[in-house]
């Protein structure tokens, strides 16, 4: 097989922006992800059992849906039952983009609140009874001595899950978003070269998960000092 | 100070403490032994309210403490565990002025200089900006007691503070302990170290089976014993 990658040299440009649009939808959709989980994980704590349910339900079932499902559903269910995703004027596929975000926040947002439930739970329990030995209230405990700790197992948790989201938003292309997967199948419609514009993205894919790792096993290391 | 009243405790259905009363006078020290099981650490546990229990009354200066505002009962009563619980994240500093800031509303100066009167008197002046984990445990387990000294107690209980020490830790920490009861605090102090109970304790409770089988001052429990279940304990742990 002859492999000619010189045939893609007109295309880097596309690549480039495939590439910025799926770091952006990853970093756009793990930060509205990270606000979500949030409220969730205070959903699951909560002693008002319709809400603790409900916010058990809703992590069970995106955690057991395949995410190509959720993102069918956003794009064509919301529409059918009236709830038209908004075109922005003058940003031509934003459609698509926004639909990309909202699905794959609330995908990332139930792992993310599984990372924010672990991290509490992870604090032993001897510190938190020594607090309340103290006369530290339930709140005042949270505050200064289980979030504190919690906070450095869920950066690095958090982190690992941007890079996941970076690989895994590949999915939205299906619905032509013009992220870094979308543009190989442009390209290969183009230049009838499929394997070039794969092995391309395959290696941008992996040279940024690659130098994502890297900063998060220093993270990892920074946030370790005191354990 | 503290008046315990057929104190009855049960883990759903599994009841630990089957009736339970004692009275413990201020500056006493009482040293509570028992085999394991027998509902020493529950007892204990009732004592601050990090257990509930079900019948029974606890007198805290002869109020009712399910009626004293929990988090002031437990400002009054320290508590020191066997695993230490330090507060990992926190050098050893913050670890002693975090709950006399936030709980007795001290300021950051005056907690301070507590704190470093307290170091002091547990032989920890140097490791006053450490983390816990660049401690030993004699020296976690002493700046464990410096932290529950913080809040100024006026009862400070012991849950086994010897027991996660490896030996030749364990002198440093009881001296330290009875250098307190000699200061004139009142203790509840559950352990193993028999040496320790007849040295300093004021009465000795021997809890069997979530009762209190005999209580009595160490010269008398130790030399002779009146009940057969306590009579075995002290062979089997006396050698
Ligand atoms: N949180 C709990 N839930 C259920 N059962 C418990 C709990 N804590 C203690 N128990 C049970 O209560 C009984 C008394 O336990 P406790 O810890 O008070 O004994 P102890 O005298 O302190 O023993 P040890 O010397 O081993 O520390 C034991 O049978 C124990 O299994
Ligand atoms: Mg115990």
């Amino acid at each position: 097989m002859n492999l000619d990658f010189t045939i893609l040299l007109p295309y880097t440009n596309m690549f480039l922006k495939g590439l910025l649009m799926t770091i952006f939808l990853s970093l756009a959709s793990v930060l509205i992800g990270i606000i979500i989980g949030f409220l969730i994980t205070l959903g699951r704590m909560s002693k008002n059992k319709i809400l603790s349910i409900s916010a058990k339900f809703y992590t069970d079932f995106i955690r057991g849906t395949p995410i190509l499902v959720q993102v069918f559903l956003f794009y064509f269910g919301l529409p059918q039952i009236g709830i038209p995703i908004p075109e922005i004027p003058g940003l031509p596929g934003s459609r698509e983009v926004i639909t990309g975000i909202v699905a794959i926040s609330l995908n990332s947002s139930a792992y993310i609140s599984e990372i924010y439930r672990s991290g509490l739970q992870s604090i032993d329990k001897g510190q938190i009874e020594a607090a309340r030995s103290l006369g530290l209230s339930s709140s005042q405990t949270m505050r200064f001595v289980t979030v504190p700790q919690a906070v450095r197992r869920i950066l690095p948790a958090l982190f690992n899950e941007f890079i996941v989201v970076t690989k895994e938003s590949s999915i939205v292309s299906i619905v032509g978003l013009r992220d870094l997967m979308y543009v190989s199948s442009l390209v290969k419609a183009a230049t009838y070269s499929a394997f070039e514009s794969l092995i391309v993205i395959a290696v941008i894919y992996f040279a940024l998960t690659s130098v994502l790792t890297k900063i998060l096993s220093v993270m990892e290391r920074k946030l370790s000092v005191h354990d | 100070m503290i008046k315990v009243e057929n104190l009855h405790k049960k883990f759903k259905k599994l009841e630990v403490l089957k009736g339970i009363s004692t009275v413990i006078d201020k500056q006493e020290i009482v040293v509570v032994i028992g085999p394991s099981g027998s509902g020493k650490s529950t007892f204990l546990r009732c004592l601050n309210l990090l257990e509930d229990y079900q019948e029974g009354t606890i007198l805290y200066n002869d109020t009712d403490i399910k009626k004293i505002e929990i988090n002031k009962l437990r400002a009054d009563i320290g508590m020191v565990f066997q695993n230490f619980n330090l507060f990992d994240h926190l050098k050893v500093i913050d670890n002693l002025i975090l709950a006399p800031m936030q709980v007795r509303g001290l300021n950051k100066e005056t907690a301070i200089a507590n704190a470093k009167v307290l170091l002091e008197k547990v032989g920890l002046s140097d490791k006053i900006d450490v983390y816990p984990h660049q401690l030993s445990g004699g020296q976690k387990q002493r700046v464990a007691i410096a932290r529950a000294l913080a809040m100024e107690p006026k009862l400070l209980l012991f849950d086994e503070p010897t027991s996660a020490l490896d030996p030749e830790m364990v002198k440093e920490v009881l001296e330290v302990m009875k250098n307190l009861a000699n200061d004139g605090m009142t203790m509840v102090v559950v352990t193993h170290e028999m040496k320790f109970a007849k040295d300093v304790a004021d009465k000795v409770i021997f809890m069997a089976d979530g009762y209190i089988v005999e209580e009595d001052t160490p010269e008398n429990l130790f030399d002779a014993p009146k009940h057969e279940r306590t009579k075995a304990f002290l062979n089997m742990v006396m050698d």
